[in-house]
């Protein structure tokens, strides 16, 4: 009974971008074009001081000097950064809500349809969320509870203007304003984030998390993160990013930097959906991701956790530098490419104070016309006595027009380092299906099965809940791969 | 960068040729001369920085020296090179010898090459033809009066089910030089070629190899690749597995000597279904000196029942060291079995310690350590005088262990 | 229950059967063998509804449905099991997954809710110990490490919990010492009753000794060219198959 084509155009067409709706509220976003008086706009819209200004405008003539990077395996027509919007906000957002009551319910019903409650959110799931509306914060949950732990979680914009001091101590000193193409470009107009503060010895009582989404059309949406774990303190953070289907293609260009001092641990997970393109590879979102983190301190760990199934594009590369002695680097990721979506990902491991250890676990999986690259690096610096790394890094195809590419780095300079790099390809054989299919299982099934086997590794690092939710996102981003 | 002393060198080097020659090595000139040396900014060029090349001055060699006669393999046949140059006196194969066409297109050290090159092997074997005995390749840089340039062309050609073993070997001497070398293979169906490569050069030499190989049905390249010198050196190799049941296994063994620098890059093209690769690489690095292995593998649209492994394993054994290491996969099909392993890491203490307690002196038992790394690449070679020669040299020689252990455990 | 009618298929081009014919009632017990290279793998395959096994001609119906017009998952939740010959591999999915899936899958085909994690447990710990299967086994990747013997009695636990009306072993029996040989029969003889058949494709009679058959058949050349009761199973073991292509 072999699927015929037209089941698999069928299956095609019954494949719905389930987050690809668009809300219809009133905007106010400032015409496409980028120049120093765009960058001075933003800054002045968002009544920043005049450090924050200058580091914009550091990072705008930077950026003006550089190319946009090539090495990466992935093909896409010019990008034309003259015809993009650099700031969207929703305009009822004008005056700011002070409780989730004021928040426009058109919104809410947005992150309705998203799968995020607000309100049951925060009744019922214990999961503090803020969430990023193209580029303004409009909502941020339980800040009751947490500002009684100490903890601060609110958006960037805010903490400027509450915090200023955490904020200029530590924006930019992961990732500086020139560090790369798309680092400089977001730090010159990055609208909206999160920022997070765990101070000393708190654990944070609840998982933190952020919902990103792009609704305006030709706007580009530069998010910037920071998250500072003091001294012994620890966190669980989770971001998940949507997008509404459209024809033309959206660019994402977002920082996160992460910065844990001694004994300090951050968990960051990321479920990233955003609007691949159709089959024919027509829209979709370019998510052009800076994501690093600092373990300064002694016995800091950083572990971050990536399931990538959206995204027309993906240029990302969640990185630890192990400063501190004994401190610990994890990345576990799994991503998936489906019809003509590309992805160029993995992880820097950069081991420079003594008796650090990273491990890397990349699944990717590679279907219809997809194509999917793990780059990884792995420096072992002259310093970096005992370091130690494990990487595996796994590749499963479905379909033979797909792709799949390993390119890890190796670099050490240290002799008592000690590195495993291992990688292996696979398909889904035939005869898994038809043996899964003798058993009463359907194809589509059988093979979200088999791909969520693949993943174990990976998903037993998300918290409960997402991993669930990752499962059903792998299978409906999977639908009508084999025939 | 300027290259003038290359293009002052190219003129008197063309004003020898035949006329009808000049223009196509002026257009390969002209090729180099637009790319200049690679630089670390071009991705295949990472690891090894040849634009100081460009502020060097090196002229053509003149003439060629004497030629280490410890370096001659009895029970082989020979063709020897001194500085480019063949010397008719140790070369027992002369008629193997011959101007070989500039195929081989690609970086602008290719083309550097193929401006400058002289003749090498021309090895044409006919259908079933075998070689009797194995065919040293034998090339030595020596000191000249200048700063020498030697850039050489080798081809070889096995008709169907053909049978050859060959040998490259590169050594050097010496002051500064600059030398390349292009190989290249063409196996007709079912033909068998074993290719040994082995590498000795000076500190102050710089050698840059290319071996380009393209696999019909059916036939096998299986090499063995030694380094053991202490110049700037850079090995390419190419191999396309161009029709069905083509093999290929490459294995090398690189030890660079103090200060050396080895940067071994292979590339296997599985272009068609059904054929096989192996890599097994293993690195010894040490004072100062620096490793780079990049092994790549395409499997391209319908290589289907592609079955590639490759592994490298280095061990690190100073501070001073570095090691480089990144295997590539590039799929494009999807029933395929592919696999790669790196490791980096160091001796294994517990079968020191353990060696140790059964009386052998520290330095004998990580010496008997390192060879049993060592030999699994050694050991393939299958000139055992040459294996032996060069166990010797990079210190991996049993023997010269048990000497050592039972004249130290005596005391 | 099954009727098998002048059935014709071809696999990779190839004419393997060439008009099989094969009628099993409730409670009935058939034993198809014949030399290697018969068409019984392909018999087997062709009822389970196997990808590239080609129907040229001739009907099967289960039931009075129409068996070939149905996908193999629908098959399966019709009530129809196949015990393969080389059970499948496969790496990070448990067997309790996939024992949950099937179970599930044949549930909601018949319109019943899913069935209660804590019963699926305490059916499948109840089913392993009939086929002595350390329930840790479970938790590993299907057929993942198991050996060959493990495999097969792998595969008849799953037929146990599964309950199928119509068990086809595609020569389950073949590479077993004698006491697997004995733990599998007795997994098949448990399940046997007024309401269901079995088909056991095999090569040996060995296996008929602790599974009483009503029915052998002999398939030669793609079709069957003897029946009868257990004597002729021990008749082929005596004289091996020579005798009946000489025929």
């Amino acid at each position: 009974m072999a699927t015929q084509p037209q089941d698999i155009q069928e299956l095609m067409r019954r494949r719905e971008y389930s987050a690809g709706f668009i809300t219809s509220i009133e905007s106010e976003t400032i015409a496409p074009g980028l120049s120093e008086d765009v960058v001075r706009m933003i800054s002045a819209r968002k009544q920043e001081p005049e450090w924050l200004l200058d580091f914009r405008l550091k990072a705008y003539r930077r950026w003006l000097k550089m190319e946009q990077p090539k090495w990466a395996h992935v093909h896409y027509p010019q990008i034309d950064y003259q015809a993009i919007s650099y700031y969207s906000q929703p305009k009822s957002h004008k005056d700011g809500p002070k409780s989730l009551d004021e928040v426009d319910p058109k919104l809410l019903e947005t992150y309705k349809k998203l799968g995020i409650p607000l309100k049951e959110q925060e009744m019922l799931a214990g999961v503090a969320m803020d969430v990023v509306f193209d580029s303004v914060s409009v909502a941020t949950t339980f800040r009751k509870k947490l500002g009684e732990a100490g903890v601060i979680f609110c958006s960037i914009s805010e903490a400027v203007r509450e915090y200023p001091e955490l904020v200029r101590k530590y924006m930019g000193s992961v990732v500086p304003f020139g560090d790369n193409f798309y680092a400089a470009l977001n730090s010159a107009v990055f609208t909206d984030g999160s920022f997070v503060f765990i101070p000393k010895g708190v654990r944070c009582p609840m998982e933190l998390s952020t919902y990103f989404r792009i609704n305006e059309r030709n706007t580009g949406q530069f998010e910037r993160t920071l998250i500072v774990a003091e001294e012994g303190a620890y966190v669980s953070y989770l971001e998940g990013c949507t997008a509404p289907q459209r024809d033309e293609n959206q660019l994402h260009a977002a920082v996160v930097e992460l910065v844990a001092l001694d004994d300090a641990q951050i968990k960051y997970s990321t479920v990233q959906n955003w609007y691949p393109g159709d089959e024919e590879g027509r829209g979709g979102i370019y998510n052009f991701v800076t994501k690093r983190a600092d373990c300064r301190g002694r016995r800091s760990k950083v572990s971050w956790t990536q399931v990538e199934t959206g995204s027309a594009i993906t240029w990302k590369y969640p990185s630890c530098i192990l400063r501190g002695d004994d401190s610990v680097g994890e990345f576990y990721s799994v991503a998936l490419t489906h019809h003509r979506q590309q992805a160029d990902t993995g992880t820097k491991m950069i081991h420079v104070g003594k008796n650090t250890r990273s491990t890397i676990v990349s699944k990717g999986i590679s279907a219809g016309h997809g194509q999917q690259s793990y780059r990884g690096l792995v420096r072992v610096l002259e310093s970096a006595e005992n370091a130690r790394n494990h990487t595996q890094c796994d590749s499963l195809l479905i379909g033979d027009q797909c792709g799949a590419h390993t390119f890890p780095y190796t670099e050490v300079r240290n002799p008592s380092a000690r590195l495993e790099h291992e990688a292996t390809t696979s398909k889904i054989a035939e005869d898994q299906l038809y043996y899964c299919r003798a058993r009463g299982i359907s194809e589509e099934e059988a093979v979200s099965m088999i791909v969520n086997g693949f993943c174990k590794e990976v998903f037993k690092e998300l918290p409960m809940e997402f991993a669930v939710e990752a499962g059903k996102l792998l299978a409906v981003s999977l639908e009508g791969s084999v025939g | 960068m300027s290259l003038a002393a290359y293009t002052e060198g190219f003129e008197q080097f063309a004003a020898g040729l035949p006329a009808g020659q000049r223009s196509a090595r002026r257009e390969h000139y002209e090729r180099f001369l637009k790319a200049g040396f690679p630089t670390p900014k071009i991705e295949e060029w990472h690891y090894t920085d040849l634009a100081p090349l460009g502020e060097r001055r090196f002229s053509p060699a003149a003439e060629g020296g004497a030629v280490p006669t410890a370096a001659l393999l009895a029970g082989a046949d020979r063709l020897v090179y001194v500085n480019g140059k063949l010397d008719q006196a140790h070369s027992t194969a002369a008629a193997r010898h011959g101007e070989n066409p500039l195929l081989t297109d690609g970086d602008s050290v290719t083309a550097l090459n193929a401006a400058f090159a002289t003749g090498g092997l021309s090895l044409r074997l006919s259908r079933n033809e075998r070689l009797p005995r194995p065919l040293q390749v034998l090339t030595v840089g020596v000191a000249g009066n200048a700063p020498a340039m030697v850039h050489q062309r080798h081809r070889i050609e096995l008709g169907e089910n053909a049978e050859a073993t060959v040998l490259f070997q590169f050594l050097g001497q010496g002051a500064e030089r600059l030398t390349s070398h292009v190989v290249e293979v063409e196996l007709a169906p079912g033909a068998r070629l074993t290719l040994y490569r082995v590498q000795d050069e000076h500190a102050d030499a710089t050698l840059l190899t290319r071996i380009d190989a393209t696999l019909r049905r059916d036939s096998r390249l299986e090499t063995v690749a030694v380094d053991c010198g202490a110049g700037l050196v850079r090995h390419d190799f190419n191999v396309a597995l161009a029709e069905p049941g083509a093999e290929v296994a490459l294995a090398g063994l690189y030890q660079p000597a103090p200060g050396g620098h080895v940067d071994n890059q292979t590339r296997i093209v599985h272009a068609a279904p059904h054929c096989r690769s192996r890599e097994q690489f293993k690195g010894i690095i040490d004072a100062k000196a620096k490793a780079i292995f990049v092994g790549k593998v395409i499997v391209q649209p319908g290589a289907q029942k592609t079955d590639s492994e490759q592994r490298v394993a280095n061990l690190l054994l100073s501070r001073k060291a570095e090691v480089n290491a990144k295997p590539e996969l590039e799929i494009y099909a999807d029933d395929v079995k592919c696999a790669h392993g790196a490791t980096v890491g160091q001796l294994d203490d517990k079968a020191l310690e353990y060696l140790r307690s059964r009386g052998i002196a520290a330095d004998a038992a990580r010496a008997l350590l390192l060879r049993a790394f060592g030999a699994e690449v050694l050991d393939q070679l299958a000139i055992p005088a040459l294996r032996d020669r060069l166990a010797v040299r990079m210190g991996l020689a049993v023997e010269d262990i048990f000497e050592e252990t039972v004249g130290e455990t005596a005391e | 229950m099954l009727e098998v009618k002048g059935l014709h298929a071809r696999v990779e081009g190839k004419d393997i059967l060439k008009g099989l014919d094969l009628t099993v009632r409730a409670g009935e017990v058939h034993a198809i063998m014949g030399p290697n290279g018969s068409g019984k793998s392909t018999t087997a395959h062709v009822l389970a509804g196997r990808e590239g096994y080609e129907v040229t001609a001739g009907s099967v119906l289960f039931d009075g449905k129409n068996l070939l017009e149905l996908e193999p998952e629908k098959r399966a939740c019709e009530g129809i099991f196949l015990g393969f010959q080389y059970p499948v591999e496969i790496p990070g999915v448990s067997n309790l997954t996939l024992l949950k899936a099937a179970l599930n899958a044949r549930r909601k085909y018949r319109g019943q809710p899913e069935i209660e994690a804590t019963d699926f447990l305490a059916w499948v710990r109840d089913r392993a110990k009939l086929v002595k299967i350390d329930p840790k086994m479970l938790s590993r990747g299907v057929n993942e490490g198991f050996s060959g013997g493990e495999k097969k009695r792998n595969e008849i636990l799953q037929m146990l919990i599964l309950e199928p009306r119509l068990m086809i072993l595609d020569e389950t029996d073949s590479g077993l010492d004698i006491d697997a040989l004995k733990i599998v029969a007795d997994g098949i003889n448990a399940l046997r009753s007024p309401e269901r058949a079995t088909i056991l494709v095999t090569h040996y009679q060995r296996l008929l000794d602790y599974v009483q058959p009503d029915y052998v058949h002999v398939l030669a050349g793609g079709r069957m060219v003897r029946s009868g009761g257990p004597e002729l199973a021990r008749e082929l073991e005596e004289k091996g198959y020579g005798w009946l292509e000489a025929a």
